[in-house]
């Protein structure tokens, strides 16, 4: 049983976290990610509409969910950054790495 | 019940008063009991809370041996990061963790005569685990320690150090760092970065630029390659090097403060310890939630 939002959308698995990815709940995330995971999808799309606000504590979830999704053979890419998300992808390089995309649809075909 | 005390009340006042003296006795007999089993509750109480001091004492030497170990990692931390320069460039710095020990670190030393290297680096997380990192790469960068490695190219220390500190190969430990280097001849100033904050440059006339280069954390991926860039520095001109402990802190609940207003108000700030005032009364009373550490320098 997970409390983490999620989708199957075209057979990537959109995870939608809501308000904060930080060091109280960066665990829980990372734990429902790994399960989620472990049923097979290998695309990833962090949908983040909803969330304000992401720490060091969350960017390191958000990595060991890439990295898992990689070794699987798939990837992960990042939707819908308000501002100041985007501000600490930026600050982090997550940006490059992984790309920003406007719309999930967009996040999807990325990885594609 | 009724015949039992027609009974009674057919026997004479000396067979009631023998049963009485019979109730008594049996009364204090019963009493006599529960006075030895007060007796042996309470020495064994005695004996339990004995046996609690002598657990606690256990625990308060462990706890104090602890406590006096983590002082003396501290104290080594401390004893690594460099003495405040009084000559130009001047430094001043402040360094708090959060907890006895933290990732951060941070350090500066003269290259070769015209080439002066300044870093700060931050392990994700806190504690033991990270600090030994932290101080593991900083006496990498100090001593020069990576093979093949022009320590004057920032870009190339970065690569280097990416490949040294793979996570896999670390406890799933990264770090973030900015690395500058000024050469004195000529005033220039390169420096890249990887995940970190950008470091914050006023110019003397008043000017704010933020110094980064695209990149990520030390460490999170293998292969990666950094790049360099410069700017000139004058006279005048200030460096601040941050770690983002500086500033993740909440203006409010839920409201996390901007980075751009940090950097306005350090940009502001003649010394570290004005900005640390500063952002714990943002923060409000209690620890801050991450390592402190702010290096200026002053060209």
């Amino acid at each position: 049983m997970t409390s983490l939002n999620h989708e199957t959308v075209n057979g990537a698995l959109v995870l939608k976290p809501s308000r904060r990815i930080d060091s109280s709940s960066a665990k829980a995330f990372e734990d429902d990610a790994a399960a989620l995971l472990d049923k097979g999808p290998k695309k990833v799309v962090i949908d983040a509409t909803d969330l304000d606000y992401i720490s060091s504590a969350g960017l390191r979830v958000i990595l060991t969910t890439a990295k898992k999704a990689k070794a699987a053979g798939g990837g992960l890419t990042i939707a819908c950054a308000k501002n100041n998300v985007k501000e600490v992808l930026a600050v982090s390089g997550f940006d490059n790495i992984f790309g920003l995309h406007d719309s999930v649809a967009q996040a999807i075909s990325a990885l594609a | 019940m009724s015949a039992t005390s027609g009974v009674a009340a057919a026997a004479g006042p000396g067979d009631r008063l023998a049963a009485l003296e019979a109730e008594l006795a049996s009364v204090r007999a019963e009493l006599d009991d529960l006075n030895l089993l007060y007796q042996a509750t309470i020495e064994h109480g005695e004996a339990v809370e004995d046996q609690l001091a002598e657990a606690n004492l256990a625990l308060q030497t462990t706890q104090k041996r602890l406590t006096e170990e983590l002082t003396e990692a501290a104290n080594y931390i401390f004893s690594i990061l460099p003495e405040p320069r009084t000559a130009s460039p001047v430094t001043e710095w402040l360094l708090l963790p959060s907890t006895e020990l933290g990732g951060d670190s941070f350090g500066y030393h003269d290259i070769d005569a015209d080439h002066m290297a300044f870093y700060l680096l931050d392990v994700c997380g806190h504690g033991v685990g990270a600090a030994l990192l932290s101080v593991t790469a900083i006496n990498v960068l100090r001593s020069a320690a990576l093979p093949n490695t022009d320590f004057r190219d920032p870009g190339a220390v970065l690569s280097a150090l990416n490949d040294a500190f793979p996570m896999e190969r670390q406890h799933n430990m990264y770090f973030t760092i900015w690395y500058g280097v000024l050469t004195r001849s000529t005033g220039v100033l390169r420096y890249a970065s990887g995940g970190h904050p950008p470091s914050v440059l006023r110019r003397a006339d008043g000017s704010v630029l933020t110094l980064s280069t695209p990149g990520i954390a030390i460490g999170m991926m293998e292969a990666m390659s950094y790049r360099a860039a410069e700017c000139t520095v004058g006279a005048g001109d200030r460096l601040h090097l941050v770690s983002d402990g500086t500033f993740e802190v909440e203006t409010s609940p839920g409201q996390m403060l901007a980075f751009q207003d940090f950097v306005d108000r350090l940009a502001r700030s003649e010394t570290p310890g004005e900005v640390l005032d500063w952002v714990r009364g943002l923060n409000g009373p209690g620890p801050l939630p991450d390592d402190f550490s702010l290096l200026n320098i002053r060209f």
